[in-house]
């Protein structure tokens, strides 16, 4: 559904006007282009309309923007009443008159105005190629504020927007119609093609569907309008676009839609008109109402008020001559483009092994029928085996009339190979009324042969002698003669028994493992432990054969008991008890009693601080062979 | 441990890659009856390899040649994309696909990510060499965990080794075409159509058109309990489906 912009609330407006009715007005700088496609060698009309300033100083007598000839053709001042307030216009008019083909912007500049620097719109603009179809379209009516002083707050009514340039050749668009009481008709339609009265089979003609709406009327519940007909396809219809212009005087809303019609056959072609349903509620008071209000609704309309009428906006009938492709000079690659084009080719990687697929991009950009348009032929194809392209298209408008449509095909090398295949693409020109034929060259690349490729390749009977086509392939290819070395089963590996046993396996060796890790683990901190501790008996042992002093003695003889007792019970010696382990140990209450005694006299030692003097000779043999005894019998 | 597991494997697989003498012979008589124009004697020659096991990706390459000198498109098609799937580097199959899904009016399919990869690298030994990595990263990680000394540089390599590993095994299981079409079927009967239950006077759900591709969900009796394209369970007598991958070709009507 479509809501078109209403002016503001009318009461609010009414009251706002009496109270502002001799306030400042804003200034502004618009400008508009007759159309923003145009015609190598048609003229277009440039404007640049400044609203409440004084005249501009500097405005360039041309400008300058390489394709286009912009010159100044005349500057005209305009003073309006609208609404009791005046509005005083400096209007320049500049003729564009396009030399080449091609995507134009029209640069904004700087100029005096008032003694401040005020900066136009840049406007873009479109051109074809002398004698195109693109159908006019309105200016962009770029708008913009001139930054001025300060000013009151003013109700969005009081601004008339400023009157722009109806586009050239539409004489309809300048003069509504009137309805059968002499009024401009509230609303209506009409399909632009611009001067198009021709067309070939195929060729897309690019059209406007333009419903005009009275913008001081109210219009809801707009729908998209239908659009169709026998004997040619439409393009699905654009987002549509809003403008206002005034025509007669009259403020219209335009809902402009785009699409592009494609004739099917040749003969003469009926349009059947477009139709926009919606709403219209009409000023006035709801019906019944006694005549004295429905005349003061009349007058002073409020929103939501009035008579609400289903409409339907038809638009004109067109017709077209369409005429068919010509037979004569057709060339064999043709494949129903018809349009104007440009081809590119380029190839990635440019280094291929065996094998290894090179993908050749052909972009065919420009504007015409991409819907229907084939892929390029190869042309240099030997050697080379090639597959469907894949295709992708990039529009550059809303309808798809034009853009690049791109062809990535990808090719094997057969045999060694040093560049890609040329490509060869045939289009109708329906300016130039003949077909034309574009060739690309091929591109360099290092491929080398795959003998799998070159099996692929050999097609059987006459298709070796077409030229081949990027496209699904001709035949099947050539069947295998050897047997290839044995594949994988329909089964994958990881779906089969042998593969989720080997998992298994592995997993359950690793859970049996783990105790035996821990085992090892416990072990290896063991031997540790033991080395330490025979490493201690034997540096105590050390000890106490060379001591010469008892305490030194005693303490070497204790240190070694406790690393034996300690090594008998496989624990740390400072964990070892030596009176609980000689009790547990030793089962000779003798023997036992004596050990005890030599750890009775080294705590007596240590604890003492005294040395005792020299050592007994006789006391070092016994505690000597009790130990030797001990280290033996318990070792 | 790992190298007694993987040596008989090893010696599996390079017996399993000898080609056996019947094979070749059959595999020569199927050729030659081709070349002749007798295309059901080849396809019959065929057929009986793959009946005997044969999963070699030529003989499906021949006998997907065969169906479709013999008009059978559809099966033609199927056989083409076994070839494909057991040699995903097989141009000759997939430009043969090609050819006769636009006879049929098929969309060629595109080539993937996955099958991309698989012209470089078979899956199946994507997914041992990454079962492998990750029991060994896995084995490395604990051996390390138990270790007396500290060894931090094994224990990131273990899990590296292991994220790796995993990822692997995913990637072949994601990416073949063997596990992803293991279910599907593809219509091959004339007038076949899906039904609410598992009989003729069933409710008709739907008409399956020659070459329409299901997923089979169960099996009753002689019928198949099947997914259409559009989400819909319905059940197809099994005689009318082809599975893509079959454990033996049955007999295409």
């Amino acid at each position: 559904m479509i809501a078109l912009m209403n002016p503001a609330p009318r009461l609010l407006a009414f009251a706002a006007l009496l109270l502002l009715a001799a306030g400042p007005v804003r200034a502004q700088v618009a400008t508009s282009l007759s159309s923003q496609t145009g015609q190598v060698g048609v003229p277009l009309q440039l404007q640049y309309q400044f609203s409440n300033v004084g005249k501009p100083a500097d405005m360039p007598r041309s400008i300058m923007v390489d394709g286009l000839e912009i010159r100044l053709t005349g500057t005209s001042r305009r003073v309006e009443m609208v609404n009791l307030q005046t509005t005083s216009m400096f209007i320049f008019a500049y003729t564009v008159m396009p030399n080449r083909p091609g995507n134009f912007t029209i640069p904004g500049f700087a100029v005096q105005v008032d003694g401040r620097q005020v900066r136009t719109q840049a406007v873009s603009l479109r051109v074809a190629g002398s004698g195109g179809s693109m159908p006019p379209s309105p200016g962009p009516g770029v708008q913009r504020q001139i930054p001025g002083p300060p000013m009151p707050q003013q109700q969005p009514s009081q601004q008339r927007p400023p009157r722009q340039v109806a586009p050239s050749g539409q004489p309809s668009a300048r003069t509504p119609p009137r309805t059968s009481t002499g009024e401009p008709a509230p609303y209506y339609g009409e399909i632009v093609m611009g001067e198009k009265k021709t067309a070939f089979v195929g060729e897309v003609v690019p059209v406007e569907l333009r419903f005009y709406f009275r913008a001081d009327c109210q219009f809801d519940n707009l729908q998209r309008p239908t659009f169709g007909g026998d004997g040619f396809t439409a393009a699905p219809l654009s987002e549509p676009e809003q403008t206002e212009q005034y025509l007669d005087d009259i403020p219209y809303n335009i809902v402009t839609f785009r699409s592009a019609i494609t004739p099917a056959k040749s003969g003469p072609l009926e349009i059947p008109p477009a139709q926009m349903e919606g709403r219209m509620v009409a000023p006035g008071g709801p019906a019944g109402l006694d005549p004295f209000f429905d005349q003061f609704f009349q007058n002073f309309p409020m929103p939501g008020i009035g008579r609400a009428e289903n409409i339907q906006a038809t638009t004109n009938e067109r017709q077209l001559d369409v005429q068919p492709l010509p037979k004569e000079d057709r060339p064999e690659n043709f494949s129903g483009a018809v349009g104007q084009f440009t081809l590119k080719a380029s190839a990635d990687p440019k280094q291929a092994g065996a094998g290894d697929p090179v993908t050749l991009t052909l972009t065919v950009e420009g504007r015409g029928n991409f819907d229907a348009m084939g892929p390029p032929t190869l042309t240099g194809a030997d050697g080379w085996r090639s597959y469907a392209p894949k295709e992708s298209f990039d529009g550059n408008d809303a309808i798809g009339f034009g853009g690049t449509k791109t062809f990535e095909v990808s090719m094997v090398a057969r045999e060694d190979r040093t560049a890609t295949p040329g490509a060869e693409f045939s289009y109708f020109d329906p300016i130039k009324k003949k077909y034309v034929t574009l060739r690309t060259e091929p591109v360099a690349v290092t491929a080398a042969g795959s003998a799998a490729a070159a099996d692929s390749t050999a097609t059987a009977g006459a298709d070796e002698d077409l030229p081949p086509t990027v496209g699904a392939p001709n035949d099947i290819a050539a069947p295998a003669t050897v047997l290839s070395a044995r594949g994988p089963d329909f089964r994958p590996w990881i779906t089969s028994d042998w593969f989720h046993l080997l998992n298994f396996a592995v997993l359950a060796a690793l859970i049996i493992s783990i105790p035996y890790l821990i085992w090892m683990r416990r072990r290896a901190k063991k031997d540790a432990r033991t080395v330490e501790l025979e490493s201690s008996v034997r540096t105590a042992k050390a000890a106490w054969q060379k001591a010469t002093d008892p305490m030194e003695f005693y303490a070497a003889a204790g240190q070694f008991m406790v690393a034996r007792l300690a090594l008998w019970d496989d624990k740390l010696a400072t964990l070892v008890d030596p009176a609980e382990a000689l009790t547990r140990r030793i089962a000779d209450p003798s023997e036992r009693r004596q050990l005890q005694s030599v750890l009775a006299k080294r705590d007596e030692l240590h604890y003492g601080r005294t040395s005792g003097g020299a050592l007994d000779p006789e006391e070092r043999r016994r505690v000597t062979d009790l130990l030797e005894k001990f280290s033996k019998n318990h070792g | 441990m790992v190298r007694k597991l993987l040596l008989p494997l090893l010696l599996a697989v390079a017996t399993a890659s000898a080609q056996p003498a019947d094979e070749n012979t059959l595999f020569e008589q199927g050729n030659r009856a081709y070349a002749e124009g007798d295309y059901a004697a080849a396809r019959e020659a065929y057929e009986q390899l793959v009946k005997s096991g044969s999963r070699n990706p030529a003989v499906f390459l021949n006998l997907g040649h065969a169906d479709y000198r013999l008009g059978r498109e559809v099966p033609a098609a199927i056989n083409y994309r076994r070839a494909i799937a057991l040699d995903p580097a097989n141009t000759a199959a997939r430009s043969s696909l090609e050819h006769v899904l636009g006879e049929l009016g098929v969309p060629a399919p595109g080539l993937g990510a996955a099958e991309i990869v698989g012209q470089y690298i078979r899956f199946d030994l994507l997914a041992l060499i990454g079962s492998l990595l990750f029991w060994a990263g896995t084995i490395a990680f604990v051996f390390a965990i138990f270790s007396v000394v500290r060894r931090p540089g094994l224990i990131a390599a273990g899990v590296l080794a292991a994220v790796v590993g995993a990822t692997l095994v995913a990637l072949s299981w994601a990416g073949d075409s063997r596990i992803a079409l293991s279910k599907t079927s593809i219509i091959v009967g004339d007038a076949t159509d899906a039904r609410s239950t598992p009989a003729d006077n069933g409710q008709k759900l739907a008409d399956l058109p020659i070459g329409t591709p299901v997923r089979v969900i169960a099996a009753r009796d002689d019928w198949s309990l099947v997914r259409l394209p559009v989400g819909v369970d319905g059940w197809v007598r099994s005689s009318a489906l082809e599975p893509v991958f079959p454990g033996a070709l049955p007999v295409i009507p």
